[in-house]
């Protein structure tokens, strides 16, 4: 015993213990991201010099001339980088939300649509689509698949409570029911409105084609706020990893955190979902990529998954309209097809356990 | 900070866990908790933490009920070390050991430098700084039981209540976390609670036991009193002898009912049934008569 009561006094200086986000994983996220949005915004049908783009972009500098001609211009101001401004909006939301559930449910598999946000959204915009209801013009189709998503989950989270349970695990299964309930509304009024389908099925698969800046302008509030909310908590996702009674016990009011988490997560969700359909995979995908390289750290995880998570997504809508030129994919189909043998690819080269 | 619990009761639906139970342990004193499974021990504990509903009783820290304050206030007056604490994969120890800061800095707010200092004292003194960067899941249990000790003190709460804090132990690492609990103890003015299974080893640290049967009281008092054959043979149904140490502790050995092994292709009727092993008297000095009776050579049992 004596050895362990020296240490104190002993040789062992006092060591600060710093949990940080090391710096170097936080430049390579940004460069990653960087590089991406530079890519999409030249890669396309008309190419753009990447000279010119990066003049153009930084314009504001001194001494930096545009160079880029008028019409170029406007390819990249008009048509390329809201496209890409929504795609990194949306890829952030997802991915930090989906780490963010993982956290509060402390379950791996939990991704952003648990709860019922993707068949909430889904049936909003199904009866949008075939009902023909536009009383908000181009706006009624995000308006309405985002107040289905929020119902959804708050049918899902009424349900769960009213059953008495505290546990998550009641929470999930109401998830499932609602998801399933809501699915089935829509699979009628689908085959009721079957010359419809084609546009449904363009919103459940993810689309990022029609993306503009007012998409970017309806999501960015609610999603922002999601962000800026989830980045603020992340310390406490690291508490409730140790589990319910010894997070309380360390201090944490973890009925309240959980709460306000699923909130902004959900919040975030459904905006992004709202204008850009269902794009699966991203918010499974890109958290546990980034735990296998930095640990299961919520302090490293959040942050690297939102810079990361709108690499994606930028990236994988870059495959989405040059694969198949001049037709597009639909970019969950390029999300799943890529991020699956991704996944895999860094699964088996990492010895790190995943969550 | 003197705990005083009265009438605390628990229970779960109809079930009654915990049964009007009454304890006090001053300031800077250690009490185990002691009784067989089921008996109520690690709920008491909890309760005490005020992480379960008490259906009756009140809990008094200098004269506060943990239950009227806010989960951080608590946090700043108990701190609570599961049985079986969950370690989270991939989490560093260094990163562990923080959480012990959680109800000390702002809810949406980063730790500050005094909180990694205290984080960094706490490790140096349970020396498991040079796990610092190790994930937790590679620790043994002597090292992981250290290190959740660290998390414990950085909570900075003077009382601290350990649910089986050696279980999982081997007999030096058990040793050597219980002087260390001893040790912070007397440095820090520390109340200390545990459950133990052990009981020679809690009679050594404990100065108070209560023993738990059926979720009430049924012995109360310093080792010498708790640690009696007739008592521990009653609540546990166990058959034990009960030495003295020699230095006013007590030594609980168990004793096999059977007087003799029965070998494989012996007569099962040569392992006799002692209807009382113990029946050689109460307490026992040390050296005198060997305290088991069965074959020397039960080393080599199948």
């Amino acid at each position: 015993m004596a050895a362990r009561t020296t240490a104190a006094g002993g040789g062992a200086r006092a060591t600060p213990v710093a949990p940080r986000l090391q710096a170097r994983w936080t430049a390579l996220a940004v460069g990653v991201l960087l590089g991406a949005v530079l890519l999409a915004v030249s890669v396309g049908a008309a190419g753009l010099p990447l000279r010119g783009v990066v003049a153009e972009l930084l314009q504001w500098l001194p001494g930096v001339e545009p160079s880029l001609a008028e019409r170029e211009s406007t390819i990249l101001w008009r048509i390329r980088m809201p496209r890409v401004a929504l795609g990194a909006l949306v890829g952030a939301t997802l991915a930090t939300s989906g780490a963010a559930y993982q956290g509060v449910f402390r379950n791996p598999l939990a991704d952003p649509y648990l709860l019922g946000v993707a068949s909430g959204a889904g049936l909003g915009a199904t009866l949008t689509i075939a009902a023909g209801i536009r009383p908000f013009g181009a706006a009624s189709l995000p308006l309405f698949a985002f107040v289905g998503a929020v119902v959804a989950v708050t049918a899902t989270w009424t349900l769960g409570r009213s059953t008495g349970g505290r546990g998550t695990a009641v929470l999930i299964l109401a998830g499932v029911a609602v998801s399933l309930f809501l699915s089935a509304i829509q699979t009628f009024f689908m085959q009721r409105y079957a010359e419809t389908i084609r546009e449904v099925y363009g919103f459940l698969l993810g689309q990022l084609g029609t993306a503009g800046w007012s998409e970017v302008r309806i999501a960015l509030p609610w999603a922002g706020v999601a962000l800026v909310g989830m980045l603020a908590s992340r310390r406490l996702l690291d508490v409730l990893a140790v589990g319910d009674v010894e997070a309380t016990a360390l201090g944490l009011p973890t009925n309240q955190v959980r709460l306000a988490v699923v909130a902004l997560a959900t919040l975030g969700t459904a905006a992004v979902v709202a204008v850009s359909g269902l794009i699966g995979f991203v918010g499974i995908v890109v958290p546990h990529a980034v735990r296998l390289v930095v640990g299961t750290s919520y302090r490293a995880v959040l942050p690297l998954s939102l810079l990361l998570g709108a690499a994606f997504l930028v990236l994988a809508d870059v495959l989405a309209r040059t694969l198949l030129s001049p037709a597009e994919l639909p970019i969950g189909v390029v999300t799943a097809f890529v991020g699956g043998p991704f996944f895999l690819l860094v699964l088996r080269r990492s010895r790190r356990t995943v969550v | 900070m003197a705990l005083d619990a009265r009438g605390i009761t628990v229970r779960y639906g109809p079930v009654t866990i915990v049964d009007d139970v009454d304890l006090a342990v001053p300031a800077g004193g250690w009490l185990g908790l002691l009784g067989p499974n089921g008996a109520g021990k690690t709920t008491l504990l909890r309760a005490l933490a005020g992480l379960v509903e008490r259906a009756a009783g009140s809990v008094d820290l200098d004269g506060v009920d943990p239950r009227t304050l806010p989960r951080r206030e608590v946090a700043h007056h108990v701190a609570f070390v599961d049985q079986r604490p969950v370690l989270p994969p991939g989490m560093t120890v260094g990163e562990y050991v923080l959480l012990g800061r959680t109800a000390h800095v702002p809810l949406l707010a980063m730790e500050r430098p005094e909180d990694l200092q205290i984080v960094a004292e706490a490790m140096d003194r349970l020396d498991v700084t040079r796990f610092a960067e190790r994930d937790v899941l590679t620790l043994s249990g002597g090292e992981a039981q250290r290190v959740v000790l660290a998390r414990a003190i950085t909570q900075q709460a003077p009382v601290l209540l350990l649910d089986e804090p050696t279980s999982s132990l081997d007999l030096g690492h058990q040793q050597q976390v219980l002087e260390l609990v001893d040790e912070l103890r007397r440095e820090r003015g520390l109340t200390v609670v545990t459950t133990m299974h052990d009981l020679t080893v809690v009679g050594q640290f404990a100065f108070d036991l209560v023993l738990l049967a059926g979720g009430r009281v049924v012995a109360h008092g310093p080792p010498a009193t708790v640690l009696d054959r007739d008592v521990l043979a009653e609540h546990y149904g166990a058959s034990v002898q009960v030495l003295d140490d020699g230095c006013g502790g007590r030594i609980v050995v168990p004793l096999r009912r059977h007087a003799n092994l029965v070998r494989p292709g012996q007569d099962a009727a040569a392992g006799d049934v002692v209807a009382d092993p113990a029946a050689a008297g109460d307490v026992v000095a040390p050296g005198a008569a060997p305290v088991t009776s069965h074959d020397e050579s039960a080393g080599g049992q199948p």
